[in-house]
């Protein structure tokens, strides 16, 4: 047997598994959000054109979605980023404990998404929490977290930075360790203070580390879904509805399959957008796209 | 000699830590606290009496809830099942494209834009499809999906293991006139085990984790564990001590694989990000 067909065979199982489940319903998205389903069971669905697309930036619903989204994004990421890169210079700073330090920080990460949703439903809790309690030791009033804005939002925002902080910083920590040790040690005998150093040496050694852990992150929080669900519950109102929560309302409270379809295609196109650059980071030059 | 950017550091790391560990101390601080002292006022921060029966009741069911145990069996077949699936086809795709370059640089991109579809964009059509299909609530239906979401992971993980390993053994192999097949399954696998395991627990842990999927195409007859959370909370009962201690059984695996898995974590998560296409 030649190495070519034996290589076939080892792939051809994984290829078709990603055909059936991944690429095939893309395909039928694709369908989908060009026709309308009618509401009985057996009916064909009907075929509208871009009828679907062109209603989205019509719904104030579809439109206000998108706008929560960007702010919890824009509020989580930069946090997620500038905390964790401070988190990343002290790990970077301490020999001792490192790794047990790095397994206790990744835990949130490393639990499910809908347990990190009931924790900090649970802390920010009005009467039982302890948020309120060690607020209240310090005089302020209880706040309703959840149930008021702009506090749930507050809420979301501070569970993302609590899920993902660490694993940023760990990220960061793998750029901070590919700079010389040389460069540094040039820099310093140059005279340069230790702010110029973060300035001009470790931020530019450090830039594809953050746009990697950046576009993660955005993804992350393009496709979120168990926190506002389980936290807010979309709520107060429809306050923090999050682009991926509407998009099941829309489906399976409203039965607009293809709308949402639609709309789950406008996700598709903006995810591909980043995930293509991710990919033109990473495969880059061997210099910039050394992480874990 | 300890100079004050180390004392800072150190200060940060603590804080971060705790930041960290606090909500977990807090599931578990409830869980296992007694119903009368959850709801005292003011809210004790530090643990006073303790109590088995939180746990008691998601374990043997109640009024308000249902045994948690059929849940994390459900959880431990599918995320088990998907695992081995998820690996097995994995090793063998990797082993083909680091040795053999077999699919070529468009099939490997493939595979990574697999890991950027976002889950919410394909659940209307496999909606739609799995009730087609007879696959909607049922075991295959998620085992075929949690399979088929993390093989990407799991071939990415692979790939670096493989990619890792030197060639010469296997060379030796075929010079010795084993077959392809043989030189795979009789000389790389075993060399592969600790890869296997690596990617093993991170598919394992994924799938456990995993909501939507099991909230929106299952969930009455196959219900996970993270399917059976959120129907704790009720909006009449204020269930939570129970709610922390199904939550402190759920995060078990999480919390002991943060632990042995530190160094991975990263790479998994990022899907082998560092390395070359």
């Amino acid at each position: 047997m030649k190495a070519r067909t034996f290589g076939r065979i080892m792939i051809a199982p994984a290829a078709a598994l990603f055909l059936a489940v991944g690429t095939g319903p893309l395909v039928y998205a694709l369908y989908a959000s060009l026709h309308s389903f009618p509401a009985e069971a057996d009916a064909p669905p009907v075929y509208r054109g871009i009828g679907n697309f062109t209603d989205l930036p019509a719904d104030p619903q579809f439109m206000k979605s998108v706008g929560v989204t960007a702010l919890v994004m824009v509020l989580a990421v930069s946090l997620q980023l500038g905390l964790g890169f401070v988190l990343a210079l002290a790990l970077n700073r301490v020999e001792r404990f490192r790794g047990a330090v790095m397994s206790l920080l990744l835990i949130p990460s490393a639990i499910a998404p809908i347990v990190a949703g009931i924790a900090w439903w649970m802390l920010f809790n009005t009467r039982t929490g302890p948020v309120n309690a060690l607020l209240g030791l310090a005089g302020v009033s209880p706040v309703e977290w959840t149930v008021k804005m702009p506090w749930a939002l507050v809420t979301i925002v501070t569970a993302l930075v609590w899920q993902w902080t660490p694993f940023v910083a760990v990220i960061l920590l793998g750029g901070l360790t590919t700079i010389p040790p040389s460069v540094l040690e040039a820099a310093r005998l140059d005279g340069a203070r230790s702010w110029q150093l973060l300035r001009h040496v470790t931020l530019p050694y450090l830039r594809p580390f953050f746009l990697v852990a950046g576009l993660l992150m955005i993804i992350e929080m393009v496709r979120l879904y168990e926190v506002p669900f389980y936290l807010t519950q979309g709520g107060p109102g429809n306050e923090t509805v999050l682009s991926g929560i509407y998009l099941f309302k829309l489906a399976f409270n409203f039965r607009n399959f293809g709308g949402a379809s639609a709309m789950a295609l406008l996700f598709v196109v903006v995810l591909s957008a980043i995930a293509s650059l991710y990919v033109r980071l990473v495969s880059g030059k061997k210099t910039e796209g050394r992480i874990a | 000699m300890r100079s004050k950017g180390s004392w800072a550091a150190a200060i940060v790391l603590a804080g971060a830590v705790l930041f960290a560990l606090f909500p977990v101390y807090w599931i578990v601080l409830t869980a296992f606290r007694p119903r009368g002292e959850i709801f005292s006022h003011p809210v004790h921060l530090l643990p006073s009496s303790f109590t088995l029966d939180n746990l008691r009741y998601v374990w043997l069911g109640s009024e308000t809830s249902q045994p948690v145990l059929p849940f994390l069996g459900t959880s431990l077949i599918v995320a088990g099942v998907s695992t081995v699936l998820s690996v097995l086809l994995g090793v063998a795709c990797a082993y083909a494209m680091g040795r053999h370059k077999a699919g070529g640089r468009a099939f490997a991109l493939w595979i990574l834009s697999q890991r950027f579809l976002p889950a919410i964009a394909l659940i209307v059509p496999l909606f739609i499809l799995f009730r087609k299909f007879a696959l909607f609530d049922t075991y295959s239906g998620l085992i075929l999906l949690y399979t088929t979401i993390h093989l990407p992971m799991a071939v990415w993980l692979m790939l670096g293991f493989v990619q890792g390993l030197p060639g010469e053994l296997e060379e030796a192999a075929l010079i010795d006139g084993a077959s392809y097949f043989g030189a795979f399954f009789r000389v790389a696998l075993p060399l592969l085990r600790p890869g296997i395991a690596v990617t093993s627990i991170f598919v394992f842990l994924f799938s456990w984790n995993e909501f939507l999927f099991a909230y929106q195409l299952a969930g009455d007859e196959v219900a996970t564990i993270t399917v059976y959370l959120p129907r704790l909370r009720s909006a009449i009962a204020e269930l939570y001590g129970e709610i922390a201690a199904a939550s402190l059984l759920s995060v078990l695996p999480g919390i002991a694989f943060a632990w042995v898995m530190q160094r991975y974590l990263v790479r998994g998560i990022t899907l082998g990000g560092g390395r070359e296409l």
